[in-house]
């Protein structure tokens, strides 16, 4: 190799007018119309082809980082978009059980709304929904999503409204026992749990039983579920139990509802008011 | 002076190869009086007066015979820079006058028809047994020839 080279060295001149007259030729070749010319044509395109395919096998490392750069910036789109997807999955799976509920109790007009805001650490929870009088929400109408009762409107803004949440302090709902049909009221105390009062403790009720509205409320539509009965307590002092409910809800999780346009029977409230007034 | 010579011999030689070569044709390989010519120039004057050489003459064989601009003119190129390579300044009479020519320019030969032909044997032009008469039997019949310049200006031999 080094006799080589310094042969070429030694013949510098030499080479140099060789390579300038096979340059000459071949660019008369090239220029050439002839098909002889057109073969070398084709043969420098599959050189060409060849030498830029190996020299691709070896990789460049500027476009390399630029790619990298580049699929790291696609793969940041890639995953929101995935993050999107997964959520708009879940919110259609929520939403069909939203439909289904809505289907399973048709005979009441439904409202849906979007929770937009709420508190759970305060002993007067709310939660805030994107409708208002403007859809047709009043005070007092029964907030409930599918797996049970929420609350009831507390104020309404054109556009928004306040729910009052079972875990309010001021919040009382009649209910009874599916099972035995024992009837109470639904209270907060701002524990873990609602309770179940004015339950005599001879009444037949069991940890399990299913908590529902009953038709003496004047707000809520009979039947709908507010909680599970967890613990009964027969030792508290009194002519009642101590009965602690688990809210069917989990107003942690809590993102779509429905208002119930609910319109209780003013009649019926007028007379009841008359008899506990005398 | 001697570069003059050399372009009214190589003028006259081309005229010959035009007019004469085509007439000796042995079953249409003809011998390459040009390339005898270039060899002889690259033997007597060095590497560069010889791919010189060849170059010009590649380029008036171009114009005047093959039509192909560049492709005669690429294989004399060549073939007189590797001429070039048994340049030798003590030695030019035994290279030109000797038998040692006619292995030259069989040599010389073999080059230039390989890169003449090298594009129909990249394009499968011709057929292998074509390629091969037409490289090795121009480069026999031209080296036939080179015998001639050697008996008429070797004094050795005289």
């Amino acid at each position: 190799m080094q006799r080589i080279l310094s042969q070429i060295s030694q013949h510098l001149k030499e080479y140099f007018v060789f390579s300038i007259l096979v340059l000459i030729s071949l660019i008369l070749l090239f220029t050439n119309d002839s098909p002889k010319s057109h073969i070398l044509s084709a043969v420098a395109v599959e050189v060409s082809g060849i030498s830029k395919s190996i020299l691709n096998i070896i990789p460049n490392f500027y476009n390399l980082k630029s790619e990298n750069k580049e699929l790291r910036k696609a793969n940041i789109f890639l995953l929101n978009e995935i993050s999107q997807l997964r959520e708009e999955k879940l919110e259609n799976i929520r939403l069909r059980k939203l439909l289904g509920f809505k289907e399973k109790n048709n005979n009441y007009t439904f409202v849906p709304a979007d929770v937009v805001g709420k508190t759970l650490v305060s002993p007067y929870n709310y939660i805030v929904l994107n409708v208002g009088s403007n859809d047709g929400i009043e005070i007092n109408m029964p907030i409930i999503c599918e797996s049970g009762v929420v609350g009831k409107i507390m104020k309404v803004g054109k556009n928004y409204s306040i729910g009052m949440i079972l875990l309010h302090k001021d919040f009382r709902a009649s209910a009874k026992i599916q099972r035995s049909r024992v009837d109470g009221i639904i209270s907060w105390n701002g524990d873990e749990y609602l309770t179940m009062l004015n339950v005599a403790k001879t009444m037949d009720v069991e940890v399990g039983d299913v908590v529902i509205t009953s038709e003496y409320s004047t707000i809520f539509p009979p039947g709908f579920e507010i909680g599970v009965v967890v613990e009964i307590d027969n030792s508290v002092p009194g002519l009642f139990k101590k009965i602690k409910v688990k809210p069917s809800v989990d107003f942690t999780k809590l993102e779509e509802v429905f208002v119930v346009k609910y319109k209780y029977d003013i009649e019926r409230v007028e007379i009841e008011q008359n008899i506990l007034r005398k | 002076m001697i570069y003059l010579r050399y372009l009214l011999v190589g003028l006259i030689l081309l005229l010959l190869h035009i007019s004469v070569v085509p007439l000796i044709a042995i079953e249409g390989i003809s011998p390459d009086l040009m390339l005898i010519f270039v060899v002889y120039v690259a033997l007597k004057n060095g590497q560069i007066t010889g791919s010189v050489a060849g170059f010009i003459t590649g380029l008036l064989i171009d114009l005047t015979v093959d039509f192909t601009l560049g492709l005669s003119a690429l294989s004399k190129t060549i073939a007189g820079f590797v001429a070039g390579y048994f340049y030798n300044e003590t030695k030019i009479e035994i290279n030109t006058e000797t038998f040692r020519f006619f292995s030259i320019v069989l040599f010389c030969s073999l080059v230039n028809n390989l890169v003449y032909l090298s594009l129909d044997i990249i394009g499968r032009e011709l057929s292998n047994t074509e390629i091969l008469k037409f490289i090795f039997g121009r480069s026999v019949y031209t080296s036939i020839l080179s015998l001639i310049p050697i008996f008429t200006t070797s004094r050795r031999l005289r």
